[in-house]
């Protein structure tokens, strides 16, 4: 497994994380530790630092997301 | 809008702000305090109104940054609010800590999804906040990601 498609994992449940209702948040979080923890692991790097520094990768992919589920929205209603 | 302008239209606001979105918010997150502070309601009416103060958060936020990234005064607010909701939470959590299970169970949420939720939006803050620098942010990517 690629550490891009990793990152991708973890994009997506950053993204679930940022839509679920609140009381899904716990167990959402807990996968997304998961994955972080074995992306991490041998690098020396903390988590706090690197979501700081994929932040605006993570902003984009929800921006895209977001406008392909409107789209998909607006094909879906026409 | 001229900041004239909005002065004249928000005469009773801390923030002479340019968003009519971020006032709005505002006066959810100012209620939610006045009801933090009315010893008299019930702590988990406050705790429901938290949740409904952190969706409009969070739902503002996205769609928010769906035009462009925060930044300027926009990202001032941003923070504001955000650091306002997770101080609100943590207040809530001491609440709930006095309480038992079963009450808790009653209402429908546990001490750990407020709690949770409280981790949710510290992770968006240093996420979004924490100073790493272009070099170094560079460096994390090259060594985790290849």
């Amino acid at each position: 497994v690629s550490r891009c498609e990793a990152l991708e994992r973890i994009l997506a449940l950053w993204y679930e994380l940022d839509h679920c209702d609140p009381e899904e948040r716990l167990t959402i979080k807990h996968r997304f530790d998961l994955e972080i923890i074995a992306l991490l692991k041998e690098t020396g790097h903390g988590r706090d630092e690197f979501l700081a520094a994929v932040h605006g990768r993570y902003t984009e992919y929800r921006r895209q997301r977001r406008a392909e589920e409107r789209r998909r929205l607006n094909r879906g209603i026409r | 809008v001229p900041e004239s302008v909005a002065a004249t239209l928000q005469p009773d606001l801390d923030f002479n702000l340019e968003n009519p979105d971020w006032v709005a918010l505002r006066l959810v997150l100012r209620k939610i305090d006045e009801e933090l502070a009315d010893n008299r309601k019930h702590l988990f009416r406050k705790v429901a109104n938290w949740f409904m103060g952190l969706e409009l958060f969070r739902e503002f936020e996205v769609n928010r940054e769906d035009a462009s990234p925060l930044a300027g005064r926009d990202l001032e607010f941003y923070r504001t609010a955000l650091t306002t909701l997770m101080a609100q939470g943590e207040n809530l959590v001491i609440g709930l800590r006095g309480h038992s299970e079963t009450d808790r169970e009653i209402v429908g949420f546990s001490v750990q999804d407020v709690v949770s939720n409280v981790d949710f939006l510290r992770l968006k803050y240093s996420s979004r906040f924490m100073e790493i620098g272009d070099v170094r942010r560079q460096a994390i990517l090259q060594e985790v990601l290849g």
